[in-house]
């Protein structure tokens, strides 16, 4: 079935200014395109720029960080040149976001019911008692008990699972095209994790809602996604659907993240990882950003910057020497 | 929340108490009341009659005792420059600087809390600058200073206002703005400190990513956050300028509780002094409560 493209993003730099007017780029010519109902995950370690893109789509960077693109068209509509007031009629109506921390997303001074009803009586411009209706609906929907004691209650009364619970409740509540869960399960403990995933992955079931799905968690992703993007220092270094990337996958960063998880059924005498750290924003490494934790690097990989290409259908990356053919996760 | 509160209240008896101790003993030992009473050349023999009828040549615990028992039958003692009952020379002073306190206050918030947040906004900005370079100039001046400067230049030159006493609303603002610059210059950084730091909370994301205006984002959420700390300073400066506006009381003649206590300091009138004290004590303690009781209605967590 063809999917309809909810959105697409042609080459998105985010920049943050530093003292004296420098600049120093976090994220470097991001393009990539997500279909209604679709679900793409994008993993890459802590500081590859995952949360930054995210906030530059929904218009929430803040000074010193500035977004520039080409595009970035929602439902074939491009919202990059929108202004800050058309961006917040966008956020919380078709464009909305779930956060990392939900035990600090919310609140603590109003309750449950106050916070999620005012996005709903804002967007859907609706009464206060059909607000509270909608609202007692929609926390039902997202499997909280005795919906309407949790409505009056505040966020300090609830555990870390069921204010992500209310963070997804706020976030679906006007039936967004496109949603953005910024590891949405990383502060849970991993019975509730599963919960939530289970949730999520029920409710988009129901709707066309387009995911964009952060996480440093493979497995989550095994779980969830249909697409992934690998991001790695700001770039996207591989592009493939969950099967490619699981079992062919070509850029040896990727090749590092899954040879870093832990196998259920393999004895580790040690675990596995990447050596060394992703590289500051200031100190970008000339050539692949990746060469000098590359174990396959040579000559080219330290002066030639590797463009994304495609190598088969669906299936892209940024990388001289691409893994395919010579190694195999299998 | 009853609960709390019941205890809350409960707390204010040992408070109180102990209060009665350290005023009794500092005024009783800071020197003799006959010394002001009598003219310089009484004789010996009459002082000791007056300390003998004063009851000041008993020891000091049985002087509290009587102290005691007389302030649970309403008794604050006796002034001798006034010659009479302490308590209602002090009650009358009451409303003089329930006046002046309360509008002082309503002043230093009005102008404290827009320019707090306002600044916050504008961070890093000129703006910003000028706000922070005005609290740090309005807590530098001292108040004896600002009121003298108002009555030179408002009072005297321009002639504007009237210099001193109370009884009509042009009198009452110089010593309330006065009060109101020293005050809302302590204000001012802490509003601004307060909202910078909640700006950048969790929270206030979330409520950008619902699209609430900026205006609903800054004084709905994160407003509310950043008024628990504004309250406790707010609740610290009631009770100082009180009765602790003594300097702005005297300077502009206003007839309230601090005037009076500096008053009773001078002519050695312990009765009126200790009147004074344990009024201002026991205010503090009503507005403190008031404080907690703001707070829990302002934050959930704090109703355990």
């Amino acid at each position: 079935m063809e999917r309809q493209t909810t959105l697409e993003v042609r080459n998105l730099n985010v920049y943050f200014k530093t003292a004296g007017g420098n600049r120093t780029q976090a994220v470097r010519n991001l393009s990539f395109q997500v279909g209604s109902g679709e679900l793409l995950g994008i993993v890459g370690e802590s500081g590859c720029g995952k949360s930054v893109s995210s906030l530059a789509i929904m218009g929430l960077l803040e000074f010193p960080a500035i977004a520039e693109a080409d595009k970035i068209c929602l439902m074939g509509t491009d919202i990059s040149k929108n202004s800050r007031e058309e961006m917040r009629k966008l956020r919380g109506s078709e464009l909305s976001m779930i956060f990392q921390e939900p035990m600090t997303s919310l609140n603590p001074l109003f309750t449950i019911g106050a916070q999620l009803s005012d996005t709903i009586a804002l967007h859907q411009e609706c009464g206060k008692a059909e607000a509270k209706r909608r609202a007692v609906e929609m926390l039902e929907k997202v499997g909280i008990p005795r919906a309407e004691a949790v409505y009056k209650s505040y966020p300090n009364e609830l555990s870390g699972g069921m204010r992500q619970r209310v963070m997804i409740a706020i976030a679906l509540a006007n039936s967004p095209k496109l949603l953005i869960a910024d590891e949405p399960t990383t502060a849970l403990d991993v019975t509730i994790q599963a919960q939530i995933l289970e949730l999520m992955r029920d409710l988009i079931q129901d709707s066309n809602t387009a995911i964009l799905f952060i996480t440093h968690d493979l497995g989550v992703i095994a779980e969830m996604a249909d697409r992934v993007l690998v991001m790695y220092a700001g770039s996207i270094v591989e592009e493939a659907d969950v099967m490619t990337l699981f079992h062919n996958c070509a850029h040896p960063y990727t090749q590092g993240l899954l040879d870093s998880t832990i196998k259920v059924h393999e004895i580790h005498d040690e675990l596995r990882c990447i050596e060394g750290v992703v590289p500051s924003l200031r100190d970008m490494p000339s050539g692949c950003a990746f060469h000098p934790r590359c174990p396959y690097a040579q000559e080219d990989c330290r002066s030639q910057r590797p463009e994304l290409r495609k190598t088969a259908e669906g299936h892209a990356v940024a990388c001289l020497h691409p893994l395919r053919g010579r190694w195999n996760h299998d | 929340m009853g609960k709390y509160m019941r205890r809350r209240l409960l707390q204010v008896i040992p408070v109180l108490l102990i209060v009665t101790v350290v005023v009794f003993f500092m005024v009783h030992l800071s020197g003799d009341p006959t010394s002001m009473m009598l003219p310089q050349d009484a004789t010996q023999e009459a002082r000791e009659n007056l300390r003998e009828a004063l009851g000041l040549n008993r020891p000091l615990h049985v002087q509290y005792w009587i102290f005691i028992k007389g302030l649970f039958q309403g008794d604050f003692g006796i002034s001798h420059k006034y010659n009479a009952p302490a308590l209602p020379i002090v009650l009358e002073r009451i409303p003089a600087s329930l006046e002046l306190c309360a509008v002082s206050i309503v002043l230093s918030v009005v102008i404290a809390i827009p320019l707090g947040v306002w600044a916050a906004r504008a961070h890093g900005t000129p703006f910003d600058s000028l706000v922070n370079a005005l609290a740090v100039l309005g807590q530098a001046m001292p108040s004896f200073w600002i009121g003298i400067m108002l009555i030179l230049l408002l009072g005297v030159k321009w002639t504007l206002l009237p210099v001193s006493g109370r009884g009509s609303m042009a009198q009452l603002i110089m010593p309330s703005v006065t009060l109101a610059i020293g005050t809302s210059a302590q204000i001012i950084p802490l509003v601004r400190s307060s909202m910078l730091e909640i700006v950048h909370e969790d929270y206030i994301r979330t409520a950008r990513s619902k699209g609430l205006s900026e205006r609903t984002v800054i004084y709905r959420h994160a407003f509310k956050n950043a008024l628990v700390p504004v309250i406790t300073m707010v609740a610290l400066q009631i009770p100082a300028l009180f009765g602790g506006a003594l300097i702005t009381e005297t300077i502009f003649a206003w007839p309230g509780l601090g005037q009076l206590m500096v008053t009773g300091v001078t002519n050695h009138d312990m009765a009126i002094v200790q009147a004074c004290i344990l009024m201002i004590t026991f205010i503090t303690i009503v507005v403190n409560l008031c404080a907690d009781m703001l707070y829990c209605l302002i934050d959930p967590r704090i109703r355990m």
